[in-house]
Parts: structure tokens; sequence; C-alpha cells
């Protein structure tokens, strides 16, 4: 068991993610990596009669009121014991909306229920990781070896952001940041803002027009509110990021893989210490080896230049 | 796949800091790469060329690193020019876009005269 007295929200997100990835991978790995851990642990209970989508919405209810805030990590830890009996997707959403309690709340993510859930199943979990990550580079290979060559042209397209109405747009989007960001601030809401940033940077942190100065601004005030915003939020998007391109992978979708990477290595500007750093190196080599063998470069060019 | 290699050495060309990575650029020498290029920037360099005659191999984690350089030297009024890639590299570079933002140009010399033209 791992010694912590409380769980980050970091660890929270990584874990969601993870059984995204899981999700994604089948019944036996789903089986084998979630719920035979916690079953092992003692956590199924069938007594329920009630619909766990239906104990989730009660919660959500109550989760505005502070009385209830110390009852929602026993409650969660219910639900997920009933969802076991329910079904894989039941459990899969009853972990998640815990996970999200623990990265929205310090008081959930106290909680003994928070750390027994994430001692039991983190350690499954990334076996399962280290297992797929190798698999995934598998994956990889084979979609962009049977991609067809326009498929890949396309994954190549380039953000078209030199026209007015383009611009105009990006300029509208951060200001929507800055006011809902406003929002969220007051209320105290640094996940909200954190979630907010993530969203804006991924989308947008590639293009020629990114309000990089801006945003900057905007994390280096909320990072002097709370120290290490900075860090989470690096650490929320790399896994957000890393998430989307495997799950791309997973599903042959070559576009979306490609502009992940790219958007990966314009966000983070080659920081080692930044999550899945190694992973999307390793992806990439594979994907210029590829476009070389399949003499792709010149028509790759051509359709970035608008030939 | 065996580790990558990347040796760096830096110059002065017609008054312009050249920066001379030979070997690949990816994650495991991107770091070494970022230092050599962070240590001329705040040595006051504020334009940098970039010999890449020597380089095979750049990923997107040597070019984040040339974009967050792009950026500083933005910063300060400066400039920065790509010189002697070899088609491997410049195909990414531009694939990568960032052709779009740094010019390429055939040898040092033409690149030095470029960033000076201001």
């Amino acid at each position: 068991m791992e010694n912590r007295d409380n769980v980050q929200p970091e660890l929270a997100h990584d874990i969601i993610n993870n059984i995204r990835i899981l999700a994604l991978n089948g019944k036996k790995n789903f089986r084998k990596y979630l719920f035979d851990p916690l079953y092992g642990a003692g956590w199924y209970n069938k007594t329920s009669s009630q619909n766990t989508g239906k104990l989730i919405e009660r919660i959500k209810k109550q989760a505005s009121d502070p009385s209830f805030i110390h009852t929602i990590a026993p409650q969660c830890k219910r639900i997920i014991c009933y969802a076991m009996a329910e079904g894989f997707s039941a459990l899969g959403n009853s972990s998640i909306f815990f996970l999200e309690n623990i990265q929205w709340s310090r008081s959930v993510a106290l909680s003994p229920e928070a750390l027994e859930f994430t001692n039991i199943i983190s350690p499954p979990l990334r076996e399962f990781m280290v297992m797929n990550s190798e698999s995934n580079e598998q994956l990889f290979l084979e979609a962009v070896n049977t991609a067809s060559e326009d498929e890949i042209l396309t994954a190549f397209e380039p953000v078209k952001l030199d026209t007015g109405a383009e611009k105009v747009k990006l300029d509208g989007e951060i200001k929507r940041l800055y006011n809902n960001i406003q929002i969220a601030s007051k209320y105290q809401n640094l996940p909200k803002c954190r979630k907010l940033l993530s969203t804006y940077i991924i989308k947008y942190g590639d293009n020629d027009d990114y309000a990089r100065s801006d945003v900057d601004r905007l994390i280096d005030a909320l990072t002097k509110r709370e120290p290490g915003f900075d860090t989470e939020l690096k650490s929320a998007m790399a896994i957000d990021l890393y998430f989307r391109i495997r799950k791309s992978v997973h599903e042959g979708d070559i576009k979306t893989t490609i502009q992940g990477i790219r958007k990966y290595g314009y966000i983070f500007e080659g920081d080692p210490d930044t999550k899945h750093f190694y992973d999307i190196d390793r992806l990439e080599r594979i994907l210029y080896k590829i476009i070389t063998e399949k003499d792709l470069w010149k028509e790759l060019k051509k359709e970035q230049r608008g030939e | 796949m065996s580790e990558a290699i990347l040796k760096i050495s830096e110059s002065v060309e017609g008054g312009v800091c050249v920066i001379s990575p030979a070997g690949d650029i990816d994650a495991h020498t991107a770091p070494k790469f970022k230092e050599a290029i962070d240590k001329q920037i705040s040595s006051g360099a504020k334009n940098i060329v970039f010999d890449f005659s020597s380089l095979n191999y750049i990923s997107s984690a040597g070019i984040g690193i040339l974009n967050a350089a792009l950026n500083s030297l933005k910063g300060k009024g400066g400039k920065m020019a790509i010189a002697g890639a070899n088609a491997a590299v410049l195909d990414t570079l531009e694939i990568m876009y960032f052709t779009r933002k740094v010019p390429a140009l055939k040898d040092i010399k033409s690149a030095v005269a470029k960033v000076k033209a201001g």
C-alpha cells in the first residue's frame, strides 16, 4: 500500500484517464484491472435495489450544500460497491464520479475512502498502462501503415488562421476564457479555472495567433493565489493530451494522433519533466519512419503550402 | 532503438551567434539542446542562427524548444534563422509549421545576413 495522507488531484486525474483507456480495451481487461482488485478488497455489494446513476444524481444535488461535504466519500464508496453488481459501465462511471469529486474537493481527497480506493486501483492500473503502452505503439504502426495517402495528407492539413474571420474567432475565445475564469475565480473554483485553461490551451496552443502572453498572465495570477496551480495545470494538460492521442491511436484515427503530437510539442516545448514525454517521442519516430517509407513528404509539404 | 547522440558547438559569424547541433534532437537529447540555447540567450545573444547541416533528426520536442527560444528572442526584439538543414530535417520543420515562423536558408552566410537584415 502506498503511504499517502491524501489523494492529489493530479493522481485522480491520471486514474480517470487510465480508466477511460481501460474501458476502450474490452471487458476482459476491465475485469482484470479494475473489477477484480476492488472485488478482492471486499468492495462488491449487491444489496442495493437502486440504480447507481440515480444515486450519483442525488449526490450531485447534495454537493453544493457544505453540510453534506463529509458524506460524499462514504456515499461514493457505497455507490461503487453497488455498481460492481450492476455492471462494468456503472462501475466505470461511479469510479470516475468519485475521482472527479476527489479532484474538486480537498475534503473528499483527504477521506479514508479516497485513500483506500486509489490504493486499491492504482497498482493494477499502472500495470495495465505499461502493458498497453507497448501494444499502443504497435497499434499506431498498424494504423499508419494501413492508412491511405489521403488520410495521412488530411492529418497534416494546416490550421488556417490567416483569415480575418479565424482571427476574430480566436480573439473572441480568449475574451470568453477571461470572463469564464473571472466567474470561476470569484467562486474560488480553481479546478474549473484549470479545466477552462487546459481546454483553451490544448485547442489553440499550436496556432500562430495563440494568445500566449494573456494565458501566461492568467496562469501566473492563479498560481499566486494557489501555489502549484501552474504545475497541476501542466500535468492535467499532458494527461489529457496523451489520453486523446492514445484514444485516437486505439481508434486508428491518424489525423487526431498527429495533431495531438504537434500540439504536445508546441505546448510543452521539449520539457522532459512533462508527463508521457518519452511515449510521445516513440510514437513520433514511428510516424516519420513510415512517412519516409511511404515517400509522402513531398505530398505533405504540397498540402501544407496549399498547392 | 539505440540512444540518440547529440553534439553541440557554438560560434560567432558576422557578429551573430551560431549554434550547430550534430546528431539527433529527440526526447533524450532535447534538454542538452535547450541548455545550449538558454546559455546563449542568457549571455545576451539577441539573434541566433541554427546551423543544422550536421543534424540528422529533429522531433517535436526539439521544435518545441526552438519555438520557446523564438518567443524569448522575439521578446528582446531578436530574430532566428535556420541554415543548411538536410531534406529530412527540413521536411519535419515544414510539417510542424516551424518554417512558417522562421526562415530556413541554404547556408550560414545567408542565414546570418537574413537575421541581420532586420
